[in-house]
């Protein structure tokens, strides 16, 4: 791994137990080298895996064989607790379904990373606030996930992942519930957020545009993984 | 923001279900605090009892039939610096001043000086003031006889005799003395109307006399025979001191010099107590005393001459040494010799009586060779040879001659009478010491008197007295304020019992308080995810988790505690009425201690945190990504769920067949087949566990119905459904399994191994009866009716009173009665459920004579007495002191069934009259009656027996009266184990409500894809209800099992109507429950619903 390099899959493999003591394999011998500050877009059918890997690159998920390193450590080794260290200050993620707590308002929904970490100032009061503006909800600091929309929604869970200002940004279908003019938004704040911040962005995605707007596009199929373009 | 807020904000947030979570913990808390304050309103009602018989007695001195000086007291109290009062305390029969039909037994009656009445807990305020010929009573006993101040009442006291009733030569026919009384006063407990020695929480009948007046009338002037002290003194404490004050009067020993040439050493009790001999021979062993044993014959021959009724000495060294004569020889009086015209060499020949049981006289007789005649005023005979023999010491002539022995007056012939009053009772003839402790020797005693050669009495009496150690003549005192303490504060067993009657309920709410925690927890498994997604710790979700749950607990809690206190109040409520039986009728006052409330409160807060403790831990076990999208990780393995059935299932026969096998054995175990039962109903829930998991991936073979997706519905969350299962088959298995084993009536009394004995009649008499019921003469003394004693047999037993071992005393008996009984007498009656080893295997009740050690008395004892009155079990021992102050043990060797000897230890006669060497007497009796006229007997025996307050009650009704107890016990526990059931049917409302909350979107799919309404809820009610049944099916199996003995015993009937109709109520309660959590989960906008699957 180069010193360029912030992710890397080695043989990472996957499968879960079913009943009647069968098992089926979602990922097989995956290999990944993801550089500092790319934008990559995963993308394949439905069922090929791709929210599994994102899972397994988001420590949120362990995998059944192989190694996944971030930063150069490897996540398959650490424990729980080194996990949530590296899930709170190293990645942000931004889940297909928002994820909201519905008992919180917007800005404290931005904010639970930071209360995660134990310390929520006036500084990141201020980030948070600073990140609503940029996904233009600035205005609605003060509600309830409830009364907002889907898109809306989904810009909250996108503040929420770059609070603690993480250097991995991981997106799972972040526009895939929609429609064409916040989904566009979106990918725009995406882009930007990469390109501004040099944040490595990963995004799983059935999306054509929001994969065109990627450096890199890798395909997973039938639990392997290809590249479809590197325009990094 | 910080952490706090977060708390905050989800507990406004889930504010609805939060109130659920609150009303079950808060119910769960209520229920376990109330059972255990139950439990502290024995107690504190028990201590109060404690405080109000006792007052501010810290020590007793109870010396029964043998009576002190009254004096004592008064010395005691200047050694001890404290409070000190004398009493006189007998047991003595009630009856109203003017009709005879109102009496009442065991009263204790108390004379008493004005310190008595400043140990009271007023500390003597507003105490009576007691003249002669007047009684001050307390209000039970004034209740019994229906009398008031300003009224009169008679009382029959047992009348004490110095010397034993039982003793040779004691007579009784004074036995008892009936005194008409002024009633003056009557006592409230704090003015020490509840006063009493004995840890009981039923209050005494209590009747208060001037002591002097009391004495007087019982010709013991100057006497007591209860010293009770105060001022916090320790036994230890007021043993020294009286070891300080007490002379060898107080036992009842006089020492007196005679001539100026020897002292003697004489007993008011006729006998000399062992341990004044053994001082006797201990101070001087240089110039060994002399033992006089001298006795009371009805003959003295020679050939064909003789002399009636005369005085023969039993004379010689103590220590051994020269034996003046030799074991077959006899001194004779001159006056003897001439009447009987006998020379040295003759043969003479002595019948006397022995005393034996019930105080049956044989005539026996020895022979001796005289050996040589000595003159009338020899040194070797004197009138004072003579023990004070009561009935003949005092006669001044022949006529009035009253001995406890029958006295043919017309054999008596003038030279006697001039005899009497010339030499009184001068012994007419002398034998070895050896050879008249043979013939003469008794439990009593076996010296009249010791002679030693000493010119001071007092330096004397000051050798012995330091010999004895006051204990070993009776002077000891007990730290009656300890006894109570440890009586009433081991009493927990009522306590405990009802915490275990509420087992169920406490249990079921204790469920109920932990599922709605888990489910809380599980109902927002994804935002755990989201937590720990975004970076939580493990520790930082648990603590958030746990601070939430914590206040709800805390909320719980607090209204929990005043809803334990109304609980606890309802259920003493119940225990002064509808179970009243319970706890044998005694007013249970509410009493709740700061650490109860805080063990009710911190376990009900334990439960919540646990139980949220327990689910986060299965949950972190998931991955992070499973828990965001809350899907389960790993499916249910059939293999080890199987295994486990089986397991339970072969376990269950296993211990079939055992109890199946014990039963046949011993004839029933009840507790073999509730065991059975119970580990049926595991297997069978561990089953259903197998047959959930099986479910949830059923794969239907013929197409797919709304009964299929039921079916699949209960198998989805196994653990959940098997929850259901569980309370409701838990429930129904506990109160039908106890329902069925209710005590049922006897089929055939008159069986020798039923609770009876196959005794017709069980009898108690507040004072001693000294004949024989059997015989006919004895009965005709008492009046008895010749008719209904045809065919009727009696066995006589001794009674030394003492704390009642049963479930009518709340507390834990520390020195339980003990009944003397003769084994034999018992031979092949009642049934042994366990024995320690039996000498011949036959006859379990031979063990009761059996050596098992020094010191150690073998006792049978009824299975409630040993077990749950007294906690022992077989093999263990109590620790008494006999009247002789010598520590000893009773070991119990054998436990008897449910029988009429609840409340008492039973020991053989020998061992008792070792023990209680001066009672007297028979107390308890069982009659065997001729068919039909058992009534008649007990009547009779109650009715003309009355003046010795004989209580006969027909022996099925005695443990009828037992068996009500532990029928309210079954009653307390039916009413509830239903209210648990109640909460169960609860729980499962909750369940429902929740599964349907979860499948909403399901739901909404089949609402959206055309299933009408009423299907669905019909496939809602299906799945639930069927585990509604499947739980009641599985505790109805293991409880028929549980139920065995019942079914299985002759005349045995399960109670079908209450156990059906709880069965029913059950049903139709859980059904009522799942349709309205039905509705009300499937009430609300089902477009959302379906919007969010």
């Amino acid at each position: 791994m180069n010193d360029q390099t912030i992710l890397e899959l080695d043989g990472v493999c996957k499968t879960y137990p079913q009943a009647r003591d069968k098992s089926v394999t979602v990922l097989s011998n995956i290999s990944l080298s993801v550089p500092a500050a790319q934008a990559m877009a995963i993308v394949g059918p439905s069922g090929s895996g791709k929210s599994t890997l994102l899972n397994l690159i988001g420590a949120l998920d362990r995998p059944t064989s192989g190694t996944v390193r971030l930063d150069g450590r490897d996540l398959t080794n650490l424990s729980a607790t080194q996990l949530a260290e590296i899930r709170r200050n190293r990645i942000g993620f931004v889940f297909q379904q928002h994820h909201l707590l519905p008992q919180c308002t917007v800005l404290e929904n931005v904010l639970l990373p930071a209360l995660a970490a134990g310390r929520v100032d006036s500084k990141l009061s201020d980030r948070a606030v600073e990140l609503l503006g940029r996904v233009a909800l600035a205005d609605r600091a003060d509600d309830r996930p409830t009364v907002l929309s889907g898109g809306e929604r989904q810009r909250v869970a996108l503040a929420r992942a770059l609070i603690n200002a993480p250097s991995l940004l991981l997106a799972d279908e972040p526009t895939g519930s929609l429609d064409r003019q916040t989904s566009d938004s979106l990918i725009e704040l995406l882009v930007e957020l990469n390109r501004g911040e040099g944040t490595t962005l990963i995004v799983v995605t059935h999306s054509p545009e929001l994969a065109r707007r990627m450096d890199r596009v890798m395909e997973l199929r039938d639990g392997a993984l290809r590249e479809l373009e590197d325009r990094g | 923001m910080k952490f706090i807020d977060l708390i905050a904000r989800s507990l406004w947030f889930y504010r609805r279900t939060h109130f659920g979570v609150i009303g079950a913990a808060g119910v769960a808390t209520a229920v376990l605090t109330g059972a255990l304050l139950v439990g502290d309103s024995v107690s504190g009602t028990l201590q109060r009892t404690a405080r109000l018989r006792l007052g501010g007695t810290s020590t007793a001195m109870a010396t029964g039939d043998n009576f002190f000086r009254a004096e004592l007291g008064n010395e005691l109290a200047g050694e001890l610096g404290a409070e000190v009062a004398t009493a006189i305390q007998l047991p003595g029969v009630g009856e109203h001043g003017d009709d005879s039909t109102r009496r009442a037994e065991n009263v204790n009656v108390l004379g008493v000086v004005g310190a008595f009445w400043k140990l009271s807990p007023d500390r003597g305020a507003g105490a009576p003031e007691l003249k002669d010929g007047q009684v001050a009573i307390n209000e039970p006993l004034a209740a019994r006889l229906g009398v008031k101040p300003g009224e009169q009442m008679l009382l029959t006291v047992s009348k004490p005799s110095v010397v034993s009733r039982d003793a040779p030569l004691s007579r009784t026919s004074d036995a008892a003395v009936t005194v008409r009384l002024d009633i003056v006063a009557v006592v409230r407990p704090g003015q020490f109307g509840r006063f009493g020695l004995r840890a009981d929480q039923a209050a005494p009948l209590n009747a208060f006399l001037p002591l002097n007046w009391l004495a007087e009338k019982l010709e013991l002037g100057g006497k007591a025979n209860l010293l009770l002290a105060g001022g916090g003194v320790t036994g230890e404490q007021t043993d020294r001191a009286i070891g300080k004050t007490w002379t060898l009067a107080d036992a009842g020993v006089e020492i007196r010099t005679r001539e100026g040439k020897f002292v003697e050493v004489r007993s008011d009790r006729i006998f000399l107590h062992p341990a004044v001999v053994r001082a006797a021979q201990a101070v001087a062993p240089k110039a060994p005393p002399e033992g006089i044993l001298t006795y009371f014959v009805n003959e003295l021959s020679v050939e064909d001459r003789t002399t009636p009724y005369s005085t023969v000495a039993a004379r010689g060294p103590l220590l051994g040494g020269g034996q003046p004569l030799g074991d077959g020889e006899a001194i004779v009086s001159r006056w003897l010799a001439n009447d009987l015209s006998a020379a040295p060499g003759d043969t003479l020949t002595m019948k006397y009586y022995v005393f034996g049981p019930m105080r049956k006289l044989t005539e026996h007789a020895a022979v001796f060779k005289i050996s040589k005649i000595i003159p009338n005023d020899s040194e070797l005979l004197d009138p004072d040879l003579m023990p004070d023999f009561p009935g003949l010491s005092e006669a001044a002539n022949c006529r009035d001659w009253d001995p406890g022995v029958k006295i043919e007056q017309r054999r008596i012939r003038d030279e006697d009478r001039e005899y009497w009053k010339k030499y009184r009772g001068t012994p007419k003839a002398i034998i070895s010491l050896a050879a008249g402790r043979k013939l003469w020797s008794n439990r009593f005693g076996d010296l009249t008197a010791i002679r030693q050669n000493q010119q001071s009495a007092k330096v004397y009496e000051s050798a012995i007295r330091g010999k004895i150690i006051p204990g070993e003549v009776g002077l000891i005192f007990s730290d009656v304020a300890a006894q109570a303490q440890a009586a009433a504060s081991e009493a927990l067993d009522f306590g405990q019992l009802f915490l275990g009657l509420s087992m169920f309920l406490v249990g079921a709410a204790v469920l109920l308080a932990a599922m709605v925690f888990a489910l809380g927890v599980r109902q927002r498994t994804g935002e755990l995810g989201l937590l720990l997604a975004i970076g939580f710790t493990q520790n930082r979700v648990r603590r958030l988790v746990l601070a939430e749950g914590a206040v709800l607990a805390l909320i719980a809690v607090a209204l929990g505690l005043p809803g334990g206190i109304l609980y606890t109040h309802l259920v003493l409520d119940g225990l002064a009425t509808v179970w009243r039986g319970a706890v044998a009728s005694a007013a249970i006052d509410f009493h709740a201690s700061w650490v109860t409330m805080a063990i009710g409160a911190i376990a009900s807060f334990a439960v919540a945190m646990v139980a949220i403790l327990i689910v986060l831990r299965r949950q972190f076990r998931r991955e992070v990504r499973g828990l965001l999208d809350n899907i389960s990780a790993t499916p249910p393995t059939r293999r080890t769920r199987g295994l486990l059935a089986t397991a339970s299932f072969l376990t269950a026969i296993a211990c079939i067949v055992a109890g199946g096998a014990t039963l046949a054995t011993i004839g029933a175990n009840a507790g073999g087949f509730f065991a059975a039962g119970f580990l049926l109903l595991v297997a069978l829930l561990s089953a259903c566990r197998t047959w959930l998991g099986r479910a949830g991936l059923k794969r239907s073979p013929s197409g797919m119905s709304l009964t299929d997706i039921a079916i699949r519905g209960a198998g989805r969350s196994p653990g959940r459904s098997l929850g259901i299962i569980a309370i409701i088959a838990c429930g129904v298995f506990m109160v039908i399994a106890v329902g069925a084993n209710q005590v049922s009536p006897l089929d055939n009394p008159a069986d020798r191994a039923s609770g009876t004995g196959g005794f017709a009649v069980f009898a108690e008499s507040s004072l001693p009866v000294f004949g024989n019921l059997n015989a006919p003469e004895d009965r005709e003394s008492f009046g008895l009716d010749e008719q209904p004693w045809r065919g009727a047999s009696v066995v006589h037993m001794r009674l030394q009173d003492g704390d009642q071992a049963n479930c009518l005393n709340l507390n834990r008996a520390q020195s339980p009665r003990i009944i003397g009984v003769n084994p034999e007498d018992l031979d092949g009656r009642f049934t042994f459920i366990e024995t320690r080893k039996s000498p011949d295997g036959a006859n379990a009740w031979k063990l009761l004579d059996a050596d098992f050690g020094p010191k150690i008395v073998p006792a049978i004892g009824d299975e409630a007495t040993v077990r749950w009155a007294l906690g022992k079990s077989v093999g263990e021992s109590l620790e008494f002191v006999d009247e002789r102050g010598e520590k000893f043990k009773v070991q119990i060797v054998a436990k008897i069934a449910n029988s009429i000897f609840q409340g008492s230890l039973l020991i053989s006669q020998k061992h008792f009259t070792r023990r209680y060497v001066s009672s007297s007497g028979h107390r308890v009796f069982l009659a065997e009656a001729a068919v039909g006229k058992s009534t008649n007997l007990a009547e009779q025996l109650n009715s003309l027996m009355s003046d010795i307050g004989m209580e006969a009650v027909i022996a099925v009704d005695r443990l009828a009266g037992f068996n009500t107890v532990q029928s309210t016990y079954m009653a307390m526990f039916q009413v509830l184990g239903s209210l648990g059931l109640v909460l169960g049917t609860v729980g499962l409302a909750l369940v429902v409500v929740r599964n349907i909350m979860e499948r909403r979107g399901e739901l909404a799919v089949l609402w959206a894809v055309g299933f009408e309404n009423s299907a669905i809820h019909g496939m809602l009610l299906a799945e639930h209800a069927g585990l509604l049944v499947l739980g009641i099916l599985c505790g109805l199996g293991a409880a028929i099992v549980a139920a065995g003995p019942v079914i299985k015993s002759a005349g045995g009937q399960l109670p079908y109507a209450s156990l059906g109709a709880t069965v029913l109520g059950m049903l139709v309660l859980g059904i009522l429950w799942i349709a309205l959590a039905g509705l009300l989960a499937l009430r609300g906008e089902r477009l959302g619903a379906l919007r969010s699957e």
